[in-house]
Order: structure tokens, then sequence, then C-alpha cells
């Protein structure tokens, strides 16, 4: 099954040159060069993963991922900066992150982290769903 | 020591940090667009392997790619350098013009996350100075992240020298900012006397000024 990511970052040029080796790969590529893109794009459609960067122009990594988990708990985000501390990477795991890179990442590992997250999402998915029908159920005198 | 040097050790330390982390964070930008685009040659090549045609213009296309991020990190390399030396001597002999370049630069990361453009104005003729650079670039610094702090997105913040026989003078300007006056950066005005200069803060912009007796 396709693998649909939405990939963030403010680098144009990592933007495009990402995008291209992860068609190449069989994966569904959407990008957006700023959070506000982003965050329109989310309202839009959904992903399998969004590949967010940390520090980012008026509205930063940590802040879109908030806002991402806000309107959709169930969205992987991997974090994948170039400028990690470790606080970060915690601050970032609080929020709901489902991983956290560093640039240069390596495609193949940055490939699994997708594969997974696609995994995570399935399954948050049927979870809500499972939630939705016992609700249903229980809701009703049968 | 005292509490007082250690608080100002601290925030010369502070700065030096947040400007080379700034500067690590765009090597690291850099470096990531150069890994995928040799990346991608690889997958080109492998492509290539199993029977798709090379096209040369696509190589020349990523050659220019990777060409233009080692022009970016040898530019990013040569400030960081100027940075680093500009603690070496306690009065240095320096063009004005060349100060405000390179604090330009030291901002650009700031300024780029509040989308905020610096544009340097070169004056018409060298404008030569004896002053301590380090110190001269924490003030500018500092400034700067005041009239980038007040400037809307995607606006500009000018940067200019000119000088006379009587003064000195470098001016920081956004074009709009969201305030009409700017407050001078707290303790910083400590700094700049000890440079020989005042910061003066007018008509909508921040002044360091050198008087000459």
């Amino acid at each position: 099954m396709t693998e649909k990511v939405l990939l963030v970052d403010d680098e144009t040029d990592f933007l495009e040159v990402m995008a291209e080796r992860m068609t190449a790969r069989g994966i569904e590529v959407t990008t957006a060069a700023s959070a506000h893109e982003a965050l329109q794009k989310i309202e839009q459609e959904t992903f399998d993963a969004v590949i967010l960067d940390l520090r980012m122009p008026e509205v930063d990594g940590l802040e879109t991922l908030k806002i991402i988990k806000a309107k959709q708990p169930e969205s992987q985000v991997i974090l994948l900066t170039g400028q990690a501390t470790v606080q970060d990477g915690i601050a970032a795991m609080k929020l709901g992150a489902m991983d956290f890179l560093e640039k240069p990442a390596d495609m193949g590992v940055l490939l699994e982290k997708i594969h997974s997250a696609q995994a995570n999402k399935m399954l948050v998915v049927e979870q809500q769903l499972e939630e939705k029908l016992k609700k249903i159920i229980g809701g009703r005198g049968w | 020591m005292t509490q007082t040097t250690d608080g100002a050790q601290l925030a010369a330390l502070r700065f030096m940090g947040k400007v080379v982390a700034a500067f690590s964070h765009d090597f690291k930008n850099s470096l990531a667009i150069i890994n995928e685009n040799a990346g991608l040659l690889k997958d080109l090549t492998a492509m290539a392997g199993s029977g798709r045609p090379l096209d040369p213009g696509r190589f020349e296309t990523l050659a220019d790619r990777i060409g233009q991020q080692v022009q970016r990190a040898d530019e990013m390399t040569r400030q960081i350098n100027c940075f680093a030396h500009s603690m070496d001597k306690t009065a240095q002999e320096v063009d004005l013009s060349e100060m405000l370049a390179l604090a330009a630069a030291l901002s650009r990361r700031p300024a780029a996350l509040q989308r905020v453009v610096l544009e340097v104005a070169p004056a018409s003729e060298p404008l030569r100075l004896t002053v301590f650079v380090f110190g001269l670039q924490r003030v500018l610094y500092e400034c700067l992240q005041t009239a980038i702090s007040a400037s809307k997105p995607g606006s500009q913040v000018r940067l200019s020298a000119a000088g006379s026989a009587r003064m000195m003078k470098v001016t920081i300007a956004p074009t709009d900012a969201a305030e009409k006056d700017l407050t001078p950066p707290e303790k910083i005005e400590q700094l700049a006397d000890s440079l020989g200069a005042g910061i003066e803060s007018e008509a909508g912009c921040l002044a360091v000024v050198w008087r000459r007796a």
C-alpha cells in the first residue's frame, strides 16, 4: 500500500530533492515550505506520516506538532532537524511525535520510520473505530 | 571575580552560543541538501544500471545544486571564522561597512525565522574605526534582535553606516515595525559605553554613535 507523506521544511531545495527521492521509492509526497502551508494541507487531506522540520519561520516545528496532534490525534509526526538538542527531542516526544531524526538523515532509516508510521496510524484508526462502535453499541438499549 | 563580572561573561558566552547554534543549524541544512543530491545521483546511476537511460542535463542540475550548497557552506565558514577571530585583540582597526556585513550574517538565521530580510547599505567611503570587534558585534547583534522582533513578517531591516569629522554612526532601521519607537536593548548600553559609543533611539530606528571630541 502506497504511503502518503507530508514533507514540511523551509529549505525548498531540500524539499525538492527529498520529494523526488521518496517518489522514486513509491511514496506519494506532498510538500509544504511553512507551518501555515502544512496546516492548510492537513485540513484538506490525511497523511500516513508528517515529516516536520523543527526550526521554521514564524511557527516552529514543536508548535506545529502541537496543532497537528490537536486537530488529528492519529497523525504520525517525525521530526527531522538540523538543530537537535536532547531537550527538543524530549519535548517533541512528550507532544506526541513518533520519532526524532537529525539531518542529514539516512534515506533507509527514514523509509523504515515511514513504514512504521503507516502501521501505527492504521492501528490508531482501528482503535478509534472500535471505541466509536463500543459507544454506539453501549448507548443503545438492545 | 564579582557576580556582575560573572553575569557579563555569561551574557557574552550566551551570545556566542546563539551565533554558533544558528550557524551549525544552517551548516546541517547545507549538508542535508548535499547528502540528498548525492543520494539522488546514486539513485539515477542505479536506475541506469537497470536499463533507464542517463540524462546528462539531470546530472548537471544536481552537480550545480551541490556546488551552490558548497558555496553557501564556504561563505558561512568564512563568516564564522571572522567571528571567531573577533576576540583576538581588544582593539583592531576595521572598516565599519565590513562590520555591518558580518553583523547581518550573524543575525541571518533569527531574521529568517521572523521572515525579515536584512539589507546592508555599504558606506560610500571606507569608515575606519578602532574597536574591540567582538564587543561591537555583540552590540550590533542585540540592536538587530530588537529591530527584528519589532518588524512585521515580510519586511526589511536596513543597516547603514555614515561618518563625518565629528562622529561615526551605524543606523539599524526596520522598514515596517509594529511600534514606532524602538527601545534600546537592556544591559547593552554599558558595553556600548566601553566601546566609546552610545545607543540612541530615533525616528523608528536604533543608532550606535561614536562622537569625536
